[in-house]
C-alpha cells in the first residue's frame, strides 16, 4: 500500500506538518514569525525554493547518483547496469551544494527578471540556505520515493507533490504564529517568559492542536 | 575572470579530495552495513519462527523495464521463505514473509511468521523511522498500562482478523498513532491476501515457479 | 588559561542551544530518550570538532602559501569550501553510524544528515575557527560540542522520565506511574524547551536584581 497525491498532501501540509511535528525548519518559524507581511514572504520563499531543490536533487539522484536505469552511465556510456557506480553516498554533499548554489542562481535571476518579487522575497532568499527543511524534504523524498536506489511508482510526482506541500504547510503555520505573536505584543506576560520562551509554549500548543490530525483517516 | 576559473578550480579540487576519500570510507562501511541488514534479517526471521531449523528464501525472477516498457534485465526478489521444523527441510513447518506500508512518516517493514494454515505466529517490525518516540512505540511491547499495544497480539490472528479497532478490527491501535498501527496491520493484510493463494497446501511438494 | 576559557564558554555562557538558539531542530526532535541525545550529541561534537580542524589548518595553509591578494580571493570562496569539508564529515558519521550503530543510526534518521544544515557547525567553522589558530580551534568546539550535548540531555532527560517513565530505557518509576504520553510526542519537546528558556531568563533576572 502507498499513498496517492491526495494523502501526500494531507500528510505533509496537517499531519506530517514540517514545523509541528517533524521538527524541520524551527530557525526561521521561531525567527521570522513575528509579522505577518514578512511570515507570508518567508512562506512563499520557501516553498519556492523547497519545490525546486526537490526537483533539481531528484534529477540528479536519478540520473547520476543512484544505479537506476536512468543513469547517464546507463543511458550514455552503456555501462552494464550491474557496473553503473553507486554513488548514493555522495548524497549529502551534493545535495546540500546544489541547494546553496541553487538559493544563490534564484536570487540573481529573481532579481533580474522581477524586482517588484525580489523585493517581496529576496532578504529571505539568503536565510534559506541553511533552513534545514529544505535539505529536509530532499532527503525525506529519498527515503520515502526510493527503494533500494530504484525509484518507487510516480516517485517524480510525488516528490513534487509532497515538496510543495511541505511548503505550504511551513506558510501555515509560520502566518498562524506570525498573527499570534503580534497579538502577544500587546499582552501582559511574565517577564521571565517573554520572547523566545512563550513563543515555543505558543508553538507547542499548536502542535498539540495539530496532532488532532493524526486520527484522520486517509485511506 | 582568471581569477573566477582559479577559485572554481580550488574549490573542484577540495570536492574531489572529500569525494575521493568518502569512497574510500565508503568501500569500507559498504560491506558492514549489508551484514547488518543481512543480521537483522535472520535475527527477525528466527523471531517470528523460533522453532524452525531450516528456511529457504523462494525467490522469483522480476523483469526490470525501462521508460518505454522494454525489459531490460530480470531482478531476483525474495517473495517469501519456507519453514522446516527439521534440518532436512522435510517437514513444513510455515512461510516467513516481509510486509511493507506508507506510515506516518517513513516506510514501515515488518516481518511476518504464518503456519501452513495461515495463521499468524508472530510479527517482528523491522524498519521503521516513524516519529521518534510516538510511532516508535510500535517496537516496544505494552508500553501503557490500560490501553495496550504489543506486536504480540498479532499471534493467532488470521486474514480477516487484521483491522485496527478504529476500523472495527480486534487490533488495539497504539494512543496517538493510530496511522502507524493501521499500516502495519493493513500491509500486513494485503501481503497475506497476494501471498495465501501462491503457497501450495501442505501435501504437494510446493514448488513455485513464476 | 584562555584555551580554558574557550572551552568553557560553549557550556553554560554561550551554550549553543539555550543563549543562542542555534541547532533547533535536531534538539527538539531527537530529545525523545537520553540515549538518542547522546548519540545525536557525539555525532555533532564529532562533525564540530573535525571541521573546525580541518577549517583552521586549510586557513593557515593559505596564509603560508598565498599572497595577500590570492587570500582575499579565497575568501570569496570559504563558504562553499567549508560547506564541502562539514558535508564530508556529515557522510562519513552517516556511513561509520549505520555500519556500526544500526539502532541508533535508524533512530536519529534524516537528522544526520541533516548536522550538515546545523548553523552551530557552520558558525563555529566561519565565525572561530576560520580566524583562529588550532588548540583554540579545537577547545572551542570540544566546549561547543558538551555544551550542544549537554542541552539535548536536559531537555531528553525530563522528556524520556516524564514520557515514558524511564531514564536511559531503565524504567525508574513506580508502577503505578502513568506517562505522560505528551512529553515524548513533539508537543513535549516544544513545551520543554520553552520552559528551561524561562527558567533561564528567570536565573538571569534574579541575578541583575540582587
Amino acid at each position: 500500500m502507498e499513498y496517492g497525491i491526495f494523502q501526500i498532501i494531507i500528510l505533509s501540509i496537517f499531519i506530517n506538518n514540517f514545523v509541528l511535528a517533524r521538527f524541520l525548519g524551527l530557525c526561521p518559524y521561531m525567527g521570522v514569525s513575528k509579522q505577518l507581511d514578512s511570515a507570508i514572504g518567508m512562506g512563499m520563499a520557501v516553498t519556492f525554493v523547497m519545490t525546486i531543490a526537490s526537483l533539481v536533487t531528484w534529477l540528479l539522484y536519478t540520473f547520476f547518483l543512484a544505479p537506476t536505469y536512468q543513469n547517464i552511465f546507463y543511458t550514455l556510456f552503456s555501462t552494464p547496469i550491474q557496473n553503473v557506480p553507486d554513488l548514493t553516498f555522495l548524497r549529502t554533499i551534493v545535495f546540500i551544494l546544489v541547494i546553496a548554489s541553487l538559493v544563490q542562481f534564484i536570487e540573481m535571476y529573481i532579481q533580474k527578471v522581477s524586482p517588484t518579487l525580489y523585493r517581496a522575497l529576496g532578504i529571505y532568499l539568503p536565510l534559506i540556505t541553511t533552513n534545514c527543511a529544505i535539505l529536509g524534504v530532499a532527503v525525506l523524498n529519498i527515503d520515502l520515493f526510493f527503494a533500494d536506489g530504484l525509484p518507487r511508482d510516480s516517485s517524480f510526482i510525488h516528490t513534487l507533490v509532497q515538496a510543495f506541500s511541505a511548503g505550504i504547510g511551513f506558510t501555515l503555520v509560520l502566518v498562524l504564529m506570525a498573527g499570534i505573536r503580534e497579538k502577544l505584543e500587546l499582552a501582559n506576560i511574565p517577564k521571565p517568559l517573554q520572547g523566545l520562551p512563550i513563543a515555543f509554549i505558543v508553538a507547542g500548543l499548536m502542535s498539540i492542536a495539530f496532532l488532532g490530525f493524526s486520527g484522520m483517516n486517509i485511506e | 575572470m582568471n581569477n573566477i576559473i582559479r577559485l572554481s578550480m580550488v574549490l573542484t579540487i577540495v570536492t574531489v579530495v572529500a569525494a575521493f576519500v568518502l569512497a574510500e570510507i565508503y568501500s569500507v562501511t559498504k560491506p558492514q552495513i549489508e551484514l547488518q541488514k543481512l543480521a537483522k534479517t535472520r535475527e527477525a526471521l528466527h523471531f517470528v519462527l523460533p522453532d524452525a531449523q531450516h528456511m529457504s528464501a523462494i525467490t522469483r525472477k522480476v523483469p526490470v523495464r525501462d521508460g518505454d516498457g522494454v525489459t531490460l534485465y530480470e531482478k531476483e526478489e525474495i517473495m517469501f521463505y519456507e519453514a522446516f521444523s527439521d534440518p532436512d527441510s522435510q517437514r513444513l513447518r510455515g512461510y516467513a514473509f516481509k510486509a511493507e506500508g506508507s506510515g506516518y512518516s517513513s516506510i514501515i517493514e515488518t516481518m511476518v511468521g504464518i503456519d501452513t494454515a495461515g495463521v499468524i505466529q508472530n510479527i517482528k517490525i523491522i524498519s521503521q523511522k516513524e516519529t521518534p518516540g510516538l510511532g516508535a512505540l510500535a517496537e516496544d511491547s505494552d508500553p501503557f498500562t490500560g490501553k495496550k499495544w504489543s506486536t504480540q497480539q498479532f499471534i493467532g490472528k488470521t486474514i480477516n482478523d487484521l483491522k485496527v479497532d478504529k476500523d472495527g478490527g480486534e487490533i488495539v491501535s497504539i494512543t496517538g498513532a493510530t496511522i502507524t498501527s493501521r499500516t502495519i496491520t493493513n500491509s500486513i493484510r494485503d501481503e497475506l491476501k497476494t501471498l495465501l493463494p501462491q503457497i501450495a497446501p501442505p501435501q504437494d511438494q510446493p514448488v513455485e515457479e513464476d | 588559561m584562555s584555551v580554558m576559557s574557550e572551552f568553557i564558554k560553549g557550556i553554560y555562557k554561550e551554550n549553543p542551544v539555550f543563549r543562542l538558539a542555534l541547532g533547533l531542530c535536531p534538539v527538539l526532535a531527537v530529545s525523545t530518550s537520553i540515549s538518542n541525545a547522546i548519540g545525536m550529541g557525539a555525532a555533532t561534537t564529532f562533525v564540530l570538532l573535525s571541521s573546525n580542524i580541518i577549517v583552521s589548518l586549510l586557513m593557515l595553509l593559505f596564509s603560508k602559501i598565498l599572497s595577500e591578494g590570492g587570500q582575499k580571493s579565497i575568501n570569496k570562496i570559504r563558504i562553499p569550501m567549508f560547506i564541502v569539508v562539514i558535508a564530508s564529515f556529515v557522510t562519513i558519521v552517516e556511513m561509520v553510524m549505520s555500519a556500526y550503530f544500526p539502532v541508533l543510526s535508524e533512530s536519529l534518521g534524516i537528522f544526520i544528515p541533516l548536522i550538515v544544515v546545523n548553523c552551530i557547525i557552520l558558525g563555529r567553522a566561519e565565525g572561530y575557527a576560520s580566524k583562529n589558530p588550532l588548540i583554540p580551534s579545537i577547545a572551542d568546539a570540544i566546549g561547543m560540542g558538551i555544551g550542544f550535548t549537554l542541552a539535548l540531555v536536559a531537555i531528553a532527560f525530563v522528556r524520556e522520565l516524564l514520557g515514558s517513565g524511564a531514564l536511559l530505557g531503565q524504567n525508574i518509576m513506580s508502577s503505578n506511574f502513568k506517562p505522560v504520553l505528551l512529553m515524548i510526542l513533539p508537543p513535549g519537546a516544544f513545551l520543554v524547551i520553552g520552559l528551561y528558556l524561562a527558567l533561564l531568563n528567570w536565573l538571569d533576572l534574579r541575578k541583575k536584581e540582587s
